[in-house]
């Protein structure tokens, strides 16, 4: 058996080599280079683009601006139908036309025929820009007369998300104000930073009308589908290899806007050309999350058990592009109450456009800002009524008995024992025990506090009407030799996910491991899939490949078995083998033999020829059709963790420092415990670094603070915390052998457990901390407030 | 991406008065290059003119570090690393190889300059911090002979100096004999980010100056005679100069200020 084993990444070699090929490293012979012009601008009218001295360089190819994509008939338009609410939605332009909504919106596009020629080509480009009035905020942009950032639209507000469970109204209406805490909470933007820039590299052969794109994308497939849809092509005369990928996080879910120019100039000079963005073009305009804000109001009884609970949230979703990220903010108001039983709820999300950038997928995707109101909210309640914040979980906390459990928002929870991760990581942590050693630092001079997160983290995210509808399929063939090859819709952003399907695929057939190699991310070899999202390579792409490898096991066997000469289900597959009872054997390489050169023989009587089989696999509790069931779920498998750490804070700098930081996660059935581990150490360190250093900051006027990583301070290795993991294993009752997604799973508890340790610290001065980054700044602002 | 253009110029000389014919021949859209770790990254997003680079890697001697007549010279192309090293330098003014060795990271401070550091002239530098508590003197050179002058006149504003067109920074020097005691402690959000606030104390027979860089366009340097002293004056450059940004604004900074100078104080006397 090789699930549950630890077994070793299969790409850790090659990358830590530095051996792999990225979309840099991919150079066709002629190829020339594309580089973007972008507005410096957040709001302006475009009056006129004079490309003439660009165009007269000799080393120029090519100029393309936002009238020159538009009468070409490129420009996208809305497509896709959302279950609960209506966005308001807008033709999107690649190249802006008419006007510039945010600092960093592509302008124009020059092709030369290197950098350095494509760099002087953006200079010599001139633009003549009327600046308009602007919007850097979502509550500016909700000012009555603001100034509007699509001219068609009335207002600034995009989507109107309400839903409501119960009568809040009433109940906080019949509470006793001491027993009713209001405020306001607020999650600041951060971006995904990959390594690895995004970029594209695509050559067109005009004789085969025949489009090939190497993306550092994480769905090739989908890739395909929406540029056949932007340029007007078949979708078979599209290829999308995806080469190695430095790193993604939801960052490189397509399509971005320079996907398109880049392949449109490719068909235009029947040339290779190439995008690679460069990182200040990514800080402010490669795609943002979380920016949310959230005014709340919660009543509760006397033992911290919450009775109604109403959340106003604002997302500040940025200027609207081909970037399908604003729609983190649904799973953000979807996932309240989340982990806690609250039976009259309110929730209104409302999505506000503004002049900052566009969002763009990032791991958390939304759970995390829903997680840090949630307990933010938790804390305080059981500061109010004096109880310890783990006890207050614990009387609020959905108990394993109530799943499947229907969300305020109709979404359903799968199963759960939240429980179960807070005493695990209570141990961890050392929580009893930690007031002493409190006091003992405190009277040493130092503060030390210990703070507990929960979060919830629903994967699989299947969308009605969408691309990202959430299916995978999987090939798995067995070659004449008995080499076993899986081809997968699913690709790796670099985690080794291929591992994992490995692993379900030899347990399946009976196969050695090191016999099954697994090939992605190439949309003419491997069977249509979605991609690498909302952690479903093992939920959908390892169920799928699964059921493939089970109609291969049976041809198998049936083959093995005649050549044995005993009946199929006397059998065994093992070590790629098949074993009779007797302990006579016949290896795979021998059946698949027969298989391939003697389809007319005895041994395949009755037996279709041919070792290839594709299935796709469908998640049974996903529902979207309310119509008939009166259901709408689009979250199979919801994996959960408590998280919990001991912080120092220096009082006169406001510098947290973590001390230790413990997770015990529950992602049901663990395929590869090494993996699963990987992934919670990066996610947690991504959640650490959004809560302590890093954030995307713009003035009132939408002009961004961060060009560099001079501003946006990612955490190094200077600030990596020693974690320590605990396990649990809820199986969900809905996948394959329990499985759940673990990919996004330790990015959102950080945050809410430092700021409860941060305030425990300083638990004298009764400092209450309502903003994530926990900045120097912002820890010392809070101290001199509460002084 | 390359911040040159086609038609860019590059010149390496060997020799000094190579450089000033250069720097003279190009006129003012010459652009000295020294270690380019405050150069490059400004290049590459297109801030200032990239035509014609003069480059300072390549002459001789100019690196070095000497003790002569009671001074300590350090060339203007020593990179951090050298002095971090330095025998020297950690004899003479250890703060100053301390102060060197926390630059950055490994691969900034192999590049990067002191030359180039001083030049540059940004707030809250390490050296011009430490350079400023150690009062040292600039030396700098041009087709018209040499000058000197005081780092505190040298540095005018936030990346601002008195250097004209045609000038190089050859050397800093220091006092060479060891100070009594000093102090250097930087103040920043993760590694490889710039300093938020740089502090320094030397204190040598009587006399203690103190330096705190990042809550004042250049560093606030103090003759210190009581910690209080110290405060009020470092608080009082604060509220007349305020520096800040987004991500530390001025009030933050100029506590911060307060909160290093105690600090520093305090390490250097201890
Ligand atoms: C990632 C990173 C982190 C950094 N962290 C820090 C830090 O923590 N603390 C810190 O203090 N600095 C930091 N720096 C800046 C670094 O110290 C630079 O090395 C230094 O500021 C400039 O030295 P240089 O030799 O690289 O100069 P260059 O970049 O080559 O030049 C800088 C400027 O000075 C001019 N110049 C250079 N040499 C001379 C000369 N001899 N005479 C006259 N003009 C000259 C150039 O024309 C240019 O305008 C960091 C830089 C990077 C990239």
């Amino acid at each position: 058996m090789y699930i549950g084993e630890r077994v070793e990444g299969r790409n850790n070699r090659l990358v830590v080599a530095g051996a792999g090929t990225y979309v840099d490293d991919v150079r066709p012979e002629g190829c020339l280079v594309l580089a973007i012009l972008r507005s410096p601008h957040p709001h302006a009218r475009i009056r006129r683009i004079d490309v003439t001295a660009a165009e007269g360089r000799d080393d120029v190819e090519l100029v393309l601006t936002g009238e020159s994509l538009l009468a070409a008939g490129i420009a996208i338009p809305p497509s896709g139908s959302y279950a609960n609410f209506t966005p308001r939605m807008t033709v999107k332009h690649p190249l802006a036309v008419g006007k510039v909504r945010y600092v960093g919106e592509p302008v124009a596009a020059v092709v030369a025929h290197d950098l350095v020629g494509a760099r002087a080509a953006l200079d010599a480009l001139m633009v003549d820009y009327e600046v308009l009035p602007s919007v850097g905020n979502a509550l500016l942009a909700l000012e009555p007369g603001a100034p509007r950032v699509e001219d068609e639209w009335p207002d600034n507000v995009m989507v109107e998300y309400p839903f409501e469970k119960g009568d809040p109204a009433a109940v906080l209406g019949a509470t006793e104000p001491s027993r009713i805490r209001r405020g306001t909470l607020v999650c600041n933007r951060i971006a995904s930073t990959p390594l690895e820039g995004r970029g594209l590299v695509a050559d067109y052969d005009p004789h085969r009308r025949y489009l090939t794109c190497w993306a550092s994308t994480q769905s090739p497939h989908i890739l395909r589908t929406l540029l056949a849809g932007a340029l007007d092509l078949p979708d078979s005369s599209i290829r999308v290899i995806q080469p190695n990928v430095g790193g993604a996080f939801g960052g490189k879910i397509p399509m971005f806007p320079e996907d398109i120019v880049t392949a449109h100039a490719a068909i235009v000079l029947k040339r290779p050309v190439k995008w690679i963005e460069q990182r200040h073009e990514y800080l402010p305009a490669g795609g943002h999350s979380r920016d949310v804000r959230c005014d709340y109001e919660v009543a509760f009884a006397a033992d911290g058990r919450i009775t109604a609970l109403t959340t106003e949230l604002i997302a500040d979703i940025g200027a609207q592009s081909t970037f399908l990220g604003w729609l983190m903010a649904i799973v953000s108001a979807g996932c309240i109450p989340g982990s806690y039983k609250v039976d009259d709820v309110r929730v209104r999300l409302r999505c506000v456009v503004s002049n900052r950038g566009p969002w763009q997928a990032y791991r958390g995707y939304g759970k995390e800002v829903s997680a840090f109101f949630l307990e933010r909210i938790l804390d305080e309640v059981a500061d109010a009524v004096g109880r310890p914040r783990d006890e207050v979980r614990e009387r609020n906390f959905l108990t394993p008995d109530v799943f499947p459990y229907e969300q305020p928002s109709g979404w359903i929870t799968d199963s759960g024992d939240y429980s179960g991760t807070l005493a695990k990581v209570k141990d961890l942590i050392g929580w009893e025990g930690f007031a002493a050693r409190k006091a003992a630092a405190r009277a040493g001079g130092r503060r030390l506090g210990i703070g507990i997160g929960h979060e919830l983290t629903p994967e699989g995210s299947s969308r009605p009407d969408s691309l990202l509808s959430g299916t995978d399929s999987a090939t798995v063939k067995m070659s004449p030799h008995g080499d076993v090859t899986v081809l997968t819709g699913v690709t790796s952003p670099g985690t080794g996910n291929e591992t994992g399907i490995a692993q379900i695929v030899a347990d399946c057939l009976g196969a050695s491991l090191d016999r099954v190699r697994v090939v992605q991310g190439d949309t003419e070899l491997c069977p249509h899939g979605n991609g690498n999202y909302s952690s479903r390579s093992l939920t959908f792409g390892g169920s799928s490949a699964h059921l493939a490898a089970l109609v291969v096991h049976d041809k198998i066997r049936r083959v093995g078995a005649s050549m044995l000469d005993v009946a199929p289900g006397e059998v065994r597959l093992d070590g790629h083998r098949v074993i009779a009872p007797s302990g006579a054997e016949v290896g795979f390489g021998a059946v698949a033999a027969t298989i391939y050169r003697s389809p007319h023989a005895r041994h395949m009587e009755g037996v279709e020829p041919g070792l290839e089989v594709t299935r796709t696999f469908k998640m049974d509790n996903v529902h979207h059709q309310p119509e008939k069931d009166g259901r709408y779920n689009q979250y199979p498998t919801w994996s959960f963790s408590t998280a919990a750490c001991i912080v120092e804070v220096d009082e006169e700098t406001g510098v947290v420092r973590i001390e230790k930081f413990a997770l015990v996660h529950d992602s049901g059935m663990v395929v590869n415990p090494l993996l699963a581990e990987a992934q919670l150490h990066g996610a947690i360190t991504q959640g650490i670094g959004a809560s302590l250093y890093e954030e995307i900051r713009y003035d009132d006027a939408g002009l961004p603070q961060n060009l560099t990583l001079r501003e946006y301070t990612l955490p190094g290795m200077r600030e990596s915390v020693d974690i320590v993991l605990g396990h649990q294993s809820t199986p969900s009752p809905f996948t394959m052998m329990g499985m759940k997604g673990v990919g996004e799973s330790g990015i959102s508890a950080p945050a809410p457990a430092i700021a409860s340790a941060i305030e425990d610290a300083l638990s004298d001065l009764g400092v209450r901390l309502t903003e994530v980054p926990f900045t120097p700044a912002r820890v010392w602002a809070a101290i001199q407030e509460a002084r | 991406m390359s911040p040159l253009t086609a038609e860019a110029v590059f010149v390496a000389p060997r020799t000094l008065p190579e450089v000033y014919t250069a720097l003279e021949a190009l006129g003012p859209a010459a652009t000295l290059l020294s270690g380019g770790m405050s150069l490059m990254p400004m290049l590459n997003r297109g801030i200032g003119p990239r035509d014609a680079i003069v480059s300072l890697g390549r002459v001789d001697g100019l690196a070095e570090v000497t003790l002569r007549g009671g001074r300590l010279s350090i060339g203007a192309t020593a990179t951090h690393t050298a002095i971090a090293r330095h025998p020297l330098v950690a004899r003479s003014a250890g703060v100053l190889a301390t102060a060197a060795g926390g630059i950055g990271d490994l691969q900034v401070r192999n590049r990067g300059t002191i030359g180039g550091a001083v030049a540059h002239g940004n707030a809250g530098a390490d050296y011009l911090t430490v350079l400023s508590a150690l009062e040292a003197t600039v030396v700098i050179g041009g087709s018209a002979g040499e000058r000197r002058a005081a780092l505190g006149d040298f540095v005018l504003g936030l990346r601002s100096t008195d250097l004209r067109h045609g000038e190089v920074v050859t050397a800093v020097e220091v006092d060479g004999s060891a100070p009594d005691a000093a102090a250097f402690l930087r103040y920043h959000r993760v590694q490889g980010a710039a300093p938020t606030i740089t502090a320094a104390a030397v204190i040598r027979d009587d006399r203690t100056v103190l330096a705190i860089g990042g809550a004042t366009p250049t560093p606030t340097v103090v003759r210190v005679s009581s910690v209080e002293q110290a405060l009020a004056a470092v608080d009082a450059a604060c509220a007349a100069n305020p520096l800040g940004d987004a991500h530390n604004p001025p009030d933050y900074r100029r506590a911060m200020a307060a909160v290093h100078t105690r600090r520093v104080l305090e390490e250097a006397a201890a």
